[in-house]
């Protein structure tokens, strides 16, 4: 027991994995958005490992704002998109190749970067490559690109905090996450409103 | 007073009132006195020294402010810069009405290029990054005003502007106490790498320069030029205080080379592309990245010309952009897009908007009798000890020249079933005609705004010594 409890860091990376793998796949902005929140959960959990908790708590705070900015403004998406299975396929071989990567790069960011652990080095890369991944693979659909800069943002937060621990720059980053899911909301908006005109 | 609550803050507060405005004449009128204003007080008001009023009262504007623990920063060094590039945003926020720009364009104008002003003064400079990107975050609502279509474009911006931030900060942080650090070392080789990719995200740099045309075609072409040339020439001035601060990244021969290489192959780069394109939209797109190029090049040139020179693009750049801009929106208001099927004989209706969406691009290639010429001309000269790079530069410009004769191609050949006739408004008309006599006045006495490229280049000491 006492085992597990200490590898929680290992597990919450690899629950960061998972939420990112499964955005990658996922059709349904319903789904996006709970892996995101869940993302966030994790990023927040292992920024505490480097950070007061209360200071994590902000990255909680502002990715779930986030996330319910970004779900507010799909309030009226009815449809979902049809899904082709070899896109989703590819989009999950691209999302094990990038595990490759975060495992292959963990370690040489942390001779790099002394003040990280194994965890945050692989949970963070794991985010920042993953989301990456999706605004490249899915540069056309809005709601998908602000996600996965939001997931981006995660990764480079969960770096970064064990590196720098300003609280002035711990504040602005969260409201530069609100505010990306701001522009990200006003832009679905005028795009469901378009098309609702169009009709 | 400080520097900054007059430079930053009040414009900042001006910008907010400016969007409640419900005309866009009568924003653009207020944001283009309240620019004008800010200009002529930098002009006129020295920071830090004393300034007399009456008898023996008087006051000093201090150069530093204090917000959240930092520090915003504006020296009597940047006045000249301050003056440019208020007088700058007046000459564009002027011109909003005339392109029928959206009433809250003047006030997110305004905003935008007060974040960027803060950008440049905040210290530490590592803040300066997340200002970048609350600059583009502002930038989303002028791109993509209410009842219009969120293209690829804004995306791609976004995405790259949020990508080149990360790596700006983590520089920033990496780069603590290396201000003189040894040249060669690891830490300034990776330094340099981190660096060379953050900006190229920031300033759409070959290969990241896909939004630029993106922007410019499915944007409304004024917006697209506002954002795209401010974001890049202010973006450029964080990236010279770099090269300015680090001793290291400064005597690096190799790094100077670097800048003329990338430039000259960004405007050969650019210049070609914009002679293939069918859409005169994307050819601005093109043409802002060829001004990246061009400003790359200069500070390639190294001390203390290259820095005089990257400043001396600014005057020139800032009013052929905005003639063009008008032209294009004008055509393009007028035709529902600037495809150039749908352009096709229509100059024989517009021709003082289809003589600035021709002769801004040839003057932006280098045409002698406007105002780029002159610097064009000294970039060649530099130029001409490597073979290859005067070369690029040459390509490209004949790039934008077969580009822009293309476009005046489209524009006026057909078939003539009408006589030439005057159809812009009387706006339009007369604000084209004064910017083009204004890029024909700058050819004429370049010697006014090249001292005033001295004075600016002054800001950065180590730059222009």
């Amino acid at each position: 027991m006492t085992l597990v409890l200490s590898d929680w860091p290992d597990a919450v990376a690899g629950l960061l994995f998972l939420s990112g793998l499964m955005m990658l796949a996922s059709e349904d902005w319903r789904w996006l958005l709970v892996n995101l929140a869940v993302a966030y959960g994790g990023a927040a959990a292992l920024i505490a490992l480097a950070w007061p908790p209360t200071l994590a708590a902000t990255v909680l705070v502002a990715g779930w704002m986030a996330v319910s900015v970004l779900g507010l403004s799909q309030r009226r998406a009815t449809t979902t998109a049809t899904t082709r299975t070899s896109a989703q396929v590819l989009r999950l071989l691209a999302g094990f190749v990038a595990i490759l990567l975060a495992i292959v790069f963990a370690r040489p960011l942390m001779t790099w970067l002394p003040p990280l652990n194994l965890s945050q080095a692989w949970g963070g890369l794991a985010l920042l490559i993953l989301g990456i991944l999706q605004v490249g693979l899915r540069s056309t659909r809005p709601l998908w690109v602000i996600a996965g800069l939001l997931t981006v943002l995660a990764g480079f937060e969960v770096v970064y905090a064990a590196l720098e621990q300003s609280l002035l720059l711990a504040g602005l980053l969260a409201l530069i996450v609100v505010a990306l899911a701001l522009a990200g909301g006003y832009l679905l908006v005028q795009e469901e409103t378009l098309a609702e005109d169009a009709l | 007073m400080s520097a900054p609550l007059i430079w930053i803050i009040t414009p900042a507060f001006t910008a907010i009132v400016l969007l409640t405005v419900r005309r866009t004449r009568t924003a653009a009128w207020l944001g283009a006195g309240v620019a004008v204003v800010l200009a002529l007080l930098a002009w006129r008001l020295p920071i830090d020294q004393a300034i007399p009023l009456i008898g023996d009262w008087g006051i000093r504007i201090t150069p530093r402010m204090h917000l959240l623990g930092r520090q915003l920063v504006l020296t009597d060094a940047a006045r000249p810069w301050l003056t440019w590039l208020f007088l700058g945003l007046a000459l564009w926020v002027g011109g909003a009405a005339i392109a029928r720009m959206e009433p809250t364009f003047v006030g997110l104008a305004l905003t935008f290029s007060t974040v960027l002003v803060a950008a440049v003064a905040i210290r530490p400079f590592v803040y300066a990054a997340l200002l970048v990107e609350t600059a583009a975050l502002i930038a989303v609502p002028l791109l993509v005003p209410p009842a219009s279509y969120p293209g690829r474009g804004v995306l791609r911006f976004l995405t790259f502007q949020t990508l080149g931030m990360l790596f700006i900060l983590f520089v920033g942080w990496m780069l603590v106490g290396t201000e003189t650090g040894l040249p060669g070392s690891a830490l300034v080789l990776r330094g340099e790498v981190l660096l060379g990719v953050g900006f190229a995200l920031l300033l759409g740099i070959f290969p990241f320069h896909s939004w630029m045309p993106m922007l410019t075609e499915e944007i409304h072409p004024y917006a697209a030029a506002f954002v795209l040339l401010t974001t890049t020439s202010v973006v450029a001035i964080f990236g010279v205080g770099f090269l300015e601060r680090y001793t290291w990244l400064r005597q690096s021969s190799e790094v100077f080379w670097g800048l003329r290489a990338l430039g000259s192959g960004m405007v050969a780069i650019g210049g070609l592309l914009a002679a293939f394109q069918r859409h005169a939209g994307r050819v601005l797109g093109y043409a802002v990245m060829m001004e990246v190029g061009w400003a790359l090049f200069a500070l390639g040139i190294g001390a203390p010309q290259g820095i005089v020179l990257f400043f001396a693009l600014w005057p020139a750049r800032g009013v052929l952009f905005a003639l063009w801009a008008v032209a294009l929106s004008g055509l393009g208001r007028r035709q529902d897009g600037l495809t150039y099927h749908l352009l096709h004989g229509k100059g024989i209706e517009f021709p003082l908007l289809t003589a600035g969406a021709v002769f801004a691009p040839l003057g932006l290639a280098g045409m002698p009798w406007m105002s780029a010429f002159p610097i064009r001309m000294a970039l060649w000269q530099s130029a001409a000890t490597t073979g290859w790079m005067l070369a690029a530069l040459v390509m490209g410009s004949v790039g934008l020249v077969a580009a822009a004769s293309q476009v005046l191609g489209v524009l006026v050949v057909g078939k003539q079933e009408r006589p030439w006739k005057v159809n812009e408004h009387f706006d339009e008309g007369a604000w084209s005609l004064a910017l083009f006599a204004l890029a024909v006045a700058m050819f004429f006495f370049p010697q006014g705004w090249w001292s005033s490229a001295q004075a600016m280049a002054a800001w950065f000491p180590h730059l222009s010594r």
